[in-house]
This record gives C-alpha cells, sequence and structure tokens, in this order.
C-alpha cells in the first residue's frame, strides 16, 4: 500500500510529477504525492479576472453543474471514487462497512432540494444571483450581492462528507478554492476533483478548485500561501494545536472560518424511567448517539447526564440503563457504528483502572475493546471524559435535569435531549453556557448541512457582502449641504 | 542460606544480597536470576494476594491463586493508571476521607486509623500519611489534569535509594571506563536541577543523595529552595486540562488553597531567576571540582547552554559525574545536546538511565549504549493491543511492562505507556541482564494524544500556577 500516489489537482489539472513520500498518520500507511513546494506558486489564483466566468453563470446553472456531479457520484460508476474508497480502507479511521456506507451516500449531498436549502437558509439564492435593492430608512437606497471569495479549506479527515461539503459551498458561493487534503482522507476531495476535471473538464466550477497534500504545520510553506494577496479566508476544521497553529497566519485582510474541535453532551430526564418500554427506546437513542460513526465525529455523545438520581435507588436505575445502552450499541447495524478501528491505548488503560475503583464506577463492557459504558457512581464526569472515543460512553447521575448545564462550555457543539419537553426548557438555557445545537436524542449524528454549524452559518461567512449604494440630494441631504447652527456641526437627518 | 532465604533475602535488601556491588547485580548468570525472580514473583504473590484489595479483585477475576512461571504475572500487571483511577473531583473538593479509602485499596498499610480531622489540602493530607503511617506516597500530575499516588512505604523509599546508590558505581564505570575510579568514600559536590524537597520519585530518595553522595548538606545546592507543593502541582495540570478544554471559567480553586497565598508568593519570587542565581552562586564556584550534575535532560542542556555562553569549558574535574533522565520533557533540544552538555561539564560521557515512579530500579546505559534493567526488575514486553506477554527471547518490540520485586507494601506489578525493545541476548558489554534499545517512546505520542505523565515537566508549569493562583486570589 506504500505505492499510494496522491496527485494534485489545479483548477483542471491533475499534477502527478515530484512525488515525494508522505507518512499517513500513526506511521501506517504512507503515500506519494507532488512535493508540495514545487506546486505551491500554482496553488493561489493569480489572474482575479478569472473569476468573472463565474458570475456569468446562474445559480440554476451551478445547481444544474452539482446535481450532474452527484449523478457522476455514484460509486459503482466512478473509478476515481472506488479507488479512494479502496485505500481509505486502510487509511481512515473507520472501518470499512461505514466507509462503504459514508461514500454511497456522498451523492445525496448533491440533491437540488439539498443545494438549494442550503444556498437559500444561509445566504439567499437572490443574493447569489443578482444585487437586491432597498430603500433605507435615510433615502439612500442600497443594492446588495453576495460574492464569493478566495478561500482556503483545510478539512478534516473523519468523515469524506466532510471533503464534498467543501466542494458543494465553493461551487454556491462561487468562490475559488485551494483544499488541503487531510493525512487520513487523501484522496476523497482529490477524488471529487477529477471527477468534475472528467465530467466538465473547462468549466469555471472545475477551474476553481485546486486539491492538494502537504503536511500541516510545515511553516515555510505556509507562510507563503497563507497570505491575504492569495487567499480572502481560511476554512479551518480541526483540532486544538492545528488550530492554534493557523491562528498565527490570520491578519488583516485574512479571515479565519473557524470549525473548532467540539464535543457533544446528552442529557436525559427522569421521564427516561416511567416504563420499561421508554427505557429501552431511550437506552437505543443513546446508544445511537455514542456510537453512530463510530463516535469520530465532534457531533456524538460522550458525557451522557442522566436525572436517575444519585442516591442508591437512582444509581441502580443508572446502572440498568447503563446496561441497555451497551447492549443496544453492540446491536446497531454494521453500516452505521462497528467495533473500533483502532482502540486509543490510553483509554483502553484508563478503563481498566476504573474496575479497580468499584466505589466510583461501574465499567460495563470494554474487555475486548468493543466499546464500554462508564457508569459513574459520583455526579461526574471521568476525568478524561475528552478522550472517549471508539465507542465508549460516560452515564452521568444528577439529580435535577438542569444540573447538566454545568458540563456545558464553548466546546460543547451538540446536545442530544429526551424528552421534547426537557428540550424546551434546555434551549433557553444552554446557549448561555455555550453549547451550540440542541437535537432529539438518537439524532445527533444525522446532521443536515444547510442548518447552523458552531453557532455560524459557514457558508453565510464564506461570502463577501458587496453594497453598491445610490444616493440622490433630493432624498438623502448630502455632506456637502451640511449645515453650520450656532457655530457647530449638527447632524442633520431627513424629516 | 538455604534458597528461599536467599529469595527474600534478594527481594527485600537487593542492595545487600549483591553486597552493594552495581557489577554483580549485572553479571548475575541468566538461570540463576530467572530462578530467583520466579521464586521472588511467587513470594510477593503469596504474600499480597489477599492483603491489596485491588490485586485480589484482579486475581479473582483472572481466576489466579498460584504463579508457575514468570508469564502467568502478566495477567496481574495493573495499568499505569490505577494510581489515579479515583474522581478528580475528590482533590477539588477536598474529600480526603475518600481518597484515603480509595488509597487503602492499593497497600498493605493499614489507614483506617489515619485521623484526617481539619485536612484541606492535598500536602496536608499526605503529610498526614507520613506522620501517622509509613507510607511516603509518590506523586505525579499529566497533563490530562490528573495526579496519581504511588504508595509506596518508607522502608521502600530506603531500599530504592541503597540500589541506586549500588547501581550508580557501575554506572559511572560504564560512562568512564578509563577515568578515574571513584572512591566510595570520596564525597562529590551534588547539584540537583529540580526542587529541594517535594514528594515525586526524585525528591523522595533525595535526603540519600545528600547523605551518601554529598557527605553532607554543605555540599548540595538544588535548583528551586524549598518545597514543591502538590497543590500547586495539581492546580498547574488542572489549568493546562481546563485552558484546553474550554473551562478555565468554572476551573475551581478551594478555600485552603487561596488561603496559602502567601507562602506561594514567597515560593516563587526566585524561580524566574534560579538559574542564573544557581550559575553564579554555585556552577562558578565548583570549576575544577567533583560533581554530581543531575536532572532531567532539558534541564542540564539548560546549565550547560548557559555555560557555553559565558565561555566555559571542562570545568568539573576528572571523576565527575552528569547523570540525565527522563526525556526532555517537550524541550526540543539541538541534535549536539549531548556534546554540549560533555564540552561544558568535561566529562566524556553522560550516565543515562531508563526508569519510572512507579520502578524502583534505576536502569543505566552501558558502554554499548543499552539500558541493562536491574535483576529485582522482572520485564514484560506485551503485544500493545491484547496484553499478552511476548516470548522472552530475541528481541521483542511492544509494551513495556514490569513487575518491581522490591515492592513489598504495593503490588510491583505494572503496564507502562512506552513502547521499547527489549534484547534478551547477551550484551556485548559483558552484563547478563535483558537490556532495551535507546529509542523509546509514549504510544500516547505515537497515537497523537497528548496524556503524559511526569514528575518533572510540572516544574516549569509550577510557576504560572502559582503566578495564577496569585492573581486569582489578590485581594
Amino acid at each position: 500500500m506504500t505505492n499510494l500516489i496522491g496527485s494534485a489537482f489545479i483548477r483542471g489539472e491533475v499534477v502527478t510529477s515530484n512525488l515525494i513520500n508522505f507518512g499517513g498518520r500513526d506511521g501506517q500507511v504512507s503515500f506519494r504525492s507532488p512535493d508540495p513546494d514545487t506546486i505551491i506558486d500554482r496553488l493561489p489564483l493569480h489572474d482575479l479576472t478569472a473569476l468573472k466566468p463565474l458570475y456569468d453563470l446562474t445559480f440554476d446553472d451551478i445547481v444544474d453543474y452539482l446535481v450532474e456531479l452527484g449523478h457522476h457520484m455514484e460509486l459503482s460508476k466512478n473509478e476515481f471514487l472506488q479507488e479512494s474508497l479502496e485505500y481509505s480502507y486502510a487509511m481512515s479511521d473507520m472501518t470499512p462497512s461505514l466507509l462503504d456506507r459514508q461514500y454511497r451516500a456522498l451523492r445525496f449531498l448533491f440533491t437540488e432540494d439539498a443545494i438549494r436549502e442550503a444556498a437559500d437558509m444561509t445566504i439567499g439564492i437572490k443574493y447569489l444571483e443578482g444585487w437586491q435593492s432597498v430603500k433605507m430608512h435615510d433615502g439612500r437606497v442600497a443594492s446588495i450581492r453576495a460574492f464569493g471569495s478566495r478561500a482556503l479549506h483545510i478539512v478534516a479527515g473523519n468523515s469524506p462528507v466532510i471533503s464534498a461539503l467543501s466542494v458543494i459551498r465553493n461551487a454556491i458561493t462561487r468562490s475559488d478554492a485551494i483544499i488541503k487534503s487531510p493525512s487520513n482522507d487523501p484522496l476523497t476531495c482529490l477524488a471529487i476533483a477529477r471527477t468534475m476535471g472528467k465530467m466538465a473538464p473547462d468549466h469555471p466550477l472545475t477551474k476553481h478548485i485546486a486539491v492538494a497534500y502537504w503536511k500541516g504545520g510545515s511553516e515555510s510553506f505556509e507562510q507563503k500561501l497563507y497570505r491575504p494577496s492569495n487567499i480572502d479566508k481560511l476554512i479551518a476544521w480541526g483540532g486544538f494545536s492545528s488550530l492554534r497553529h493557523v491562528t498565527k497566519y490570520i491578519q488583516p485582510g485574512l479571515e479565519l472560518i473557524s470549525l473548532d474541535p467540539k464535543r457533544s453532551a446528552t442529557v436525559i430526564g427522569p421521564e427516561a424511567f416511567v416504563s420499561e418500554e421508554i427505557l429501552h427506546d431511550v437506552a437505543i437513542r443513546t446508544a445511537t448517539d455514542i456510537a453512530a460513526l463510530n463516535q469520530l465525529g465532534c457531533v456524538n455523545a460522550r458525557v451522557v447526564y442522566v436525572a436517575s438520581g444519585t442516591d442508591d435507588a437512582g444509581l441502580a436505575r443508572l446502572d440498568k440503563l447503563g446496561e441497555l445502552i451497551y447492549l443496544a450499541m453492540q446491536r446497531l447495524p454494521q453500516s452505521i457504528s462497528t467495533k473500533a478501528k483502532h482502540f486509543d491505548p490510553n483509554l483502553r488503560d484508563n478503563i481498566k483502572a476504573l474496575r479497580t475503583a468499584g466505589d466510583f464506577y461501574h465499567v460495563i463492557g470494554g474487555e475486548s475493546d468493543e466499546g464500554a459504558i462508564i457508569v459513574s457512581h459520583t455526579d461526574e464526569p471521568v476525568d478524561f471524559y475528552p478522550s472517549l472515543s471508539g465507542r465508549v460512553g460516560n452515564l452521568v447521575p444528577i439529580d435535577d435535569a438542569l444540573d447538566a448545564v454545568r458540563g456545558m462550555n464553548s466546546y460543547t457543539q451538540t446536545v442530544g435531549v429526551y424528552p421534547e419537553s426537557l428540550k424546551l426548557k434546555l434551549r433557553d438555557l444552554v446557549p448561555l453556557f455555550g453549547a451550540q445545537r440542541l437535537v432529539t436524542l438518537g439524532y445527533a449524528t444525522s446532521g443536515n448541512t444547510s442548518l447552523p454549524q458552531d453557532a455560524i452559518e459557514p457558508l453565510r461567512r464564506m461570502v463577501k457582502w458587496i453594497v453598491d449604494e445610490r444616493a440622490e440630494p433630493e432624498d438623502l441631504r448630502p455632506h456637502w449641504l451640511d449645515e453650520v447652527v450656532s457655530g457647530t456641526f449638527m447632524e442633520v437627518t431627513e424629516t | 542460606m538455604d534458597f528461599s532465604n536467599s529469595v527474600e533475602f534478594f527481594i527485600n535488601d537487593p542492595a545487600s544480597y549483591f553486597d552493594h556491588s552495581g557489577h554483580a547485580a549485572q553479571h548475575v548468570p541468566p538461570d540463576e536470576l530467572y530462578d530467583l525472580q520466579l521464586a521472588g514473583l511467587k513470594k510477593r504473590f503469596s504474600d499480597l494476594r489477599d492483603r491489596i484489595p485491588v490485586l485480589t479483585a484482579v486475581a479473582d477475576k483472572a481466576n489466579i491463586h498460584e504463579i508457575t512461571k514468570l508469564d502467568d504475572a502478566a495477567a496481574l500487571l495493573f495499568p499505569h493508571t490505577v494510581y489515579k483511577s479515583y474522581p478528580i473531583s475528590l482533590l477539588e473538593k477536598s474529600r480526603f476521607d475518600q481518597l484515603t479509602k480509595w488509597l487503602s485499596r492499593l497497600t498493605t498499610v493499614d489507614l483506617t486509623n489515619v485521623d484526617l480531622s481539619g485536612i484541606n489540602t492535598i500536602d496536608d493530607w499526605l503529610e498526614a500519611l507520613e506522620l501517622q503511617t509509613e507510607l511516603r506516597v509518590l506523586n505525579s500530575s499529566g497533563t490530562s489534569g490528573t495526579m496519581s499516588f504511588l504508595p509506596r512505604t518508607l522502608k521502600e523509599c530506603n531500599r530504592h535509594f541503597s540500589t541506586i546508590r549500588m547501581s550508580l558505581d557501575d554506572a559511572a564505570v560504564a560512562a568512564d571506563p578509563t577515568g578515574e575510579r571513584t572512591a566510595a568514600d570520596e564525597f562529590y559536590h551534588l547539584v540537583y536541577l529540580g526542587y529541594a524537597e517535594g514528594r515525586g520519585g526524585i525528591q523522595r530518595v533525595l535526603k540519600g543523595f545528600i547523605k551518601y553522595i554529598a557527605g553532607s548538606e554543605e555540599r548540595f545546592t538544588p535548583l528551586y529552595q524549598g518545597r514543591m507543593s502538590s497543590d500547586v502541582m495539581f492546580l498547574a495540570a488542572r489549568m493546562r486540562a481546563a485552558t484546553a478544554r474550554g473551562e478555565m471559567l468554572t476551573l475551581n480553586i478551594s478555600p485552603a488553597l487561596k488561603a496559602r497565598r502567601a507562602e506561594f508568593e514567597e515560593s516563587q519570587k526566585n524561580v524566574g531567576t534560579a538559574l542564573t542565581k544557581l550559575f553564579n552562586e554555585t556552577i562558578e564556584n565548583l570549576q575544577g571540582k567533583r560533581v554530581f550534575l543531575f536532572g532531567t535532560t532539558n534541564h542540564v542542556y539548560e546549565i550547560a547552554r548557559e555555560g557555553l555562553s559565558r565561555g566555559l569549558k571542562h570545568v568539573f574535574a576528572p571523576g565527575s559525574i552528569v547523570h540525565t533522565g527522563g526525556g526532555a520533557k517537550g524541550a526540543v533540544l539541538p541534535s549536539d545536546w549531548e556534546e554540549q552538555i560533555q564540552e561544558f561539564s568535561g566529562v566524556p560521557k553522560l550516565i543515562n538511565s531508563y526508569g519510572m515512579s512507579e520502578l524502583m530500579s534505576a536502569n543505566y546505559l552501558c558502554e554499548r549504549d543499552r539500558y541493562h534493567l536491574q535483576p529485582w526488575l522482572i520485564p514484560f514486553v506485551l503485544e500493545p493491543d491484547e496484553g499478552t506477554p511476548l516470548p522472552r527471547e530475541g528481541v521483542q518490540t511492544g509494551r513495556a511492562a514490569f513487575f518491581d520485586l522490591a515492592a513489598s507494601a504495593y503490588w510491583g506489578g505494572f503496564v507502562s505507556g512506552d513502547e521499547v525493545t527489549i534484547d534478551w541476548t547477551p550484551c556485548k558489554c559483558g552484563r547478563t541482564t535483558p537490556h532495551i534499545s535507546k529509542f523509546v517512546q509514549r504510544y500516547s505520542d505515537k497515537k497523537g494524544g497528548d496524556d503524559k505523565i511526569s514528575c518533572a515537566a510540572a516544574d516549569e508549569a509550577h510557576g504560572s500556577a502559582a503566578d495564577f493562583l496569585i492573581s486569582a486570589t489578590a485581594e
């Protein structure tokens, strides 16, 4: 597998020269890709007039292009995706059955409904399509249009969806994209770009995408590329250290759109224990939020606050729920969740140690890295909760469901809640503590990419809002006719 | 002495067993060593199986009642995380009664009657255990914000030092075979690049170093005077973790810790200038003298760099010892760090050991650059995921695990977080013990994690935590 060649795709051209070796994550699979220093001059868009053809396209043209691209994303017919999937089996943190499902589902991101919804919800298609006039209270007429930008995307590799999403967002906004492939998914974005190149080699949307790999943190390379003269926006998905690293390039003229590292939580109200039937339903929903996509996403549940009560009877209730969640987790469809590909050895040690501290924890499963439920018997999560992965959840007993807010902060993305009535109470409260998305229990990993993410609308942030103001002296008193009253300038407003 | 008595002698006082000869300890014939180790392991297991509750639980679960070969112990090794398996909120809420109960499950020492009234800080808790029991708990903090507590006894700490003293002798010869043989009755000027007092692995044996290696307090200089507070160390770890987790707003500082503001201020006064002060007042005056300089690699390098920038070269007398260990603690050193230290100090080779707080053993590099394991240490190389022991022969790479036969009041078996390569074949240096390659890496680094358990990295964080505490408690 070491002879894998990840080419670069630069605005319609596939580059396979000057290949050098890159190690994959964990030193497991390496791949060859063009030496970044040999392509750096071609990565940024130098001729800004080249953006003009994007504006000769109507939004319908863009939709048509993406929908057609969606048809080409049919896995059985796309050799680039097939090759990418084949290598992803070795390189991704996901297991083959999950990757199969994700790859098969890629094309559903490219449906007309999905594209129009994303554009209209976050920007407004009419603003993408042309100038929208509005008469302002002071008499001027403003025309506003959303323009694309030159953006560099540092995408995450935990799901191929992120690569596809970046391509779609670039097209919708009529932007120019340089996409840095992640080392744990170096081929998906490239496969999509090559599909575009084969489908419509001279189309403006194909001509405004560049995909390459360089090692994140290569300072001399990044210093040359991450400049306002080359890009307007830097869209970074990623971990704490990679984001920390990127912030040093941010300066006037170069904006950061940061999709920070996040964690998600779950709050379960006392209603879960009303009947056996409800408890089983809550268990399978919680199991899904924890284990879908093998807990590789930021949307996955990790710490689960349960209003079981903290007395002995409450802890017994919680232990029972833990057993049910564990069983439900093991029975999830293989296309959604499997035993983890790599189980974090530190986490394994931590779980092993908790088994010896029975006064404080009840550990269910986890003996063979199949996933585990750690039931806290104090009202605190385990200290290593940020490293929960590989289908490991931590149930924490609380007396009042609203106590769960103390576990929320600006790193809390999704909060799965049961029941809905509790969600209505929490939704006015958890945003004050930092949480960003509330969702019906069981739906944490089932997202709609048109909706806000991490409390921002990434698509809206990707465009530049340009305004053309028209004013006539009879509508808006100009400054050159300003009056001097009693020897001082007064603010003059229309009457 | 019959075999069973010699086994007891070997595990309870290894230094005397080898007549305080590091050379003898490293030259036991392998077959003889296997028998000694197996008998020692059997003895420890039968003594401790039903006296250490956590061991009892683990052995019951594995259904092990008897040891017949060394590999039987593999299923009984504790993960290194056992010593921090309590809920961290117990420390934040000063629940030392519950912590004591937790700790009592890991030791044979009876803690039921320890009087904890009025105890509000970690320092006070550990002091109470020291005053009322034979425990001399070792603690260390990791970057995930946790703190581990290893329940060692005073007897074990003394045993530990006596073996270090013995092994050093052999290590000094390995480092400088042509140099002057260091006479045991000759003392060194001892410079330790850390806190003079505290509850880390080194500080627990520092008194022995002062007594036997420096000969008196006058010939001892630490980088930092005073005590490294466990509370401040804990706070430093919490801050680091809270920053990474976005939890600074909710970081709890107990009122008891706030009340000690003046004490921390005093201890922090000189930290910033400590290195310069150490240089001006001590190192400059030690030129031409026989010196024993020890600390973590990054600290020793700092000293050398400072010295070379002052134009000082080959400053110490022949026979001096420069002892590094514990890695660079995250600092990035130039590739020639070793040469720079040698050029500054004048020692022909540095003494370097592989070890960890959990082990009462310093395993020194030999002339062939291999770390030799001390004979009272039973090494295991485990398949990293399954935890099954790899064959005790040839060259094996995997997760390092050890059974420390010198541990008598806690369970000596534990699995480390290190990936090592152990060679069971004879080393060309002539020592008969298994030996480890210089290249050791932590699995957490390998898998992209960030949690490093370390005692000395806390030195650096210590300053900023104390500053934080001072500002957070300002009126």
